[in-house]
């Protein structure tokens, strides 16, 4: 096999070979069996990884609600989960879950004196995002990139542009509002967490979660607890949500 | 067209509640089958979410056809994956004779057979493209993300006669990659 035997065969892939070429080429298949296994291999490396690019972002969403489901359903750690790990470094959420004990303890012979700043600052932990197995969408680098470096104003519009594209990417849309929390845009925010709550997909829970804590950044104490108290125990912000509501009671 | 065929669907389409009405009918046989057999809830967690994007990656490359209960399907795509997983981890050779109570005809044996096949294929696949120069991944990725030649040699700031001509021989190379790989061959790619 030649260089230019390839060259043909990806000429035939594309439907780019006509007349006396096609022809030859055609023959040649039939007559060449080890001219056949190669054409076949490289047409099936072709489809197939047109096919996983293709797919990537929509088998990661499948990926990430059966991890979900798999969490609901079988009794495991919930750390293993396979392809999104927020924490990036253990010990120091470690270090940080100790301190957050400490402080609650303290907080909680002070608890009256708490204002809904205080209390958001307190809760929203929004954790830094990175993926393993090296198959970022590129095109997510970059907002990535400025949210990890609190940079929210600046990864708004390039999330906007991702989500057109790629609406049912929900967990780049809880992130998008995420940003639009902190950085004051509440109705958008509760707009958009909204729409992510009406799907009652995986997300359910995480995006009632968020909706709670932008009511809680505006001090808008009742909608927040209206809205921690429809997270059921099943969630995964549970623990989360009745502590919050515990000290806002 | 078997009813099941939803869950296929839902896989597909990502429609969570299909999939929880498909964990709650499925895990449990799944779980009780691996936990028989050395294994322990998070293997079963796995097992069962790796058959479902195998059959996933199977159905959106429009070769996937149910033809009988999902459950026995899936019961024998996991007890297969269990079993390899099992002879990767003791490094001997296991079976389990468990069929789960599925009498299981041979054309469906034979469809999860070329499921994990064609899922240990894609696994060679994209270790070996791994291997490659970055120029020659950089210009794959991009000629298999739907762009047109014309439009990846723009991006690429070459000409269109060399992409074409540049693409022919990294697949070539990848080609020769995979052949080098002593389990190449077991994976039957002439059938």
């Amino acid at each position: 096999m030649t260089n230019e035997d390839y060259e043909m065969i990806e000429a035939y892939m594309n439907n780019e070979l006509t007349g006396d070429d096609l022809q030859q080429f055609q023959q040649r298949l039939s007559a060449d069996e080890e001219f056949a296994k190669e054409v076949n291999l490289y047409g099936f490396i072709n489809d197939n990884m047109k096919t996983s690019i293709q797919h990537q972002t929509q088998r990661q969403q499948l990926n990430k609600t059966l991890t979900q489901l798999g969490n609901q359903h079988f009794k495991i750690q919930k750390e293993k989960s396979k392809i999104v790990s927020f924490n990036r470094f253990k010990w120091l959420a470690a270090a940080a879950a100790v301190f957050a004990i400490i402080i609650s303890v303290y907080l909680l012979t002070n608890q009256n004196q708490l204002s809904s700043q205080q209390l958001y600052t307190e809760h929203a932990k929004y954790n830094s995002i990175s993926f393993e197995r090296g198959n970022t969408d590129s095109a997510l680098l970059i907002p990535v990139k400025f949210y990890n470096s609190k940079n929210y104003a600046a990864a708004i519009p390039f999330f906007e542009t991702y989500l057109k594209q790629y609406p049912a990417n929900t967990e780049i849309a809880l992130t998008l509002n995420i940003c639009r929390i902190e950085t004051g845009l509440y109705d958008n925010a509760i707009n958009g967490l909204d729409s992510i709550i009406a799907k009652q997909n995986a997300f359910l829970y995480q995006a009632q979660w968020l909706k709670a804590l932008a009511y809680l950044k505006q001090d808008k104490k009742e909608e927040c607890k209206n809205i921690l108290e429809q997270i059921p125990p099943e969630a995964d912000t549970y623990a989360e949500a009745q502590s919050l509501l515990k000290r806002l009671k | 067209m078997h009813p099941d065929n939803k869950y296929i669907q839902a896989l597909i389409e990502n429609d969570t509640v299909v999939l929880n009405e498909m964990y709650s009918k499925y895990a449990d046989k799944i779980k009780w089958m691996i936990l028989k057999n050395n294994g322990t809830e998070q293997d079963a967690a796995d097992i069962f979410q790796e058959a479902l994007l195998s059959i996933y990656d199977k159905a959106v490359r429009n070769e996937f056809q149910l033809t009988c209960p999902l459950e026995a399907f899936l019961f024998l795509i996991c007890k297969n994956k269990w079993i390899n997983e099992l002879n990767r981890r003791k490094n001997s050779r296991v079976t389990i004779t468990d069929t789960g109570g599925f009498i299981i005809a041979d054309d469906v044996k034979k469809q999860a057979e070329d499921c994990l096949l064609q899922e240990q294929r894609m696994e060679l696949l994209e270790e070996k493209i791994k291997e490659m120069n970055e120029g020659c991944k950089e210009l794959l990725r991009l000629s298999w993300s739907g762009k047109p030649l014309e439009e990846v040699a723009q991006i690429l700031k070459v000409s269109y006669g060399y992409v074409r001509k540049k693409k022919s021989e990294c697949v070539a190379a990848l080609m020769k990659l995979m052949k080098q790989s002593p389990q190449f061959n077991i994976l039957k790619w002439n059938l």
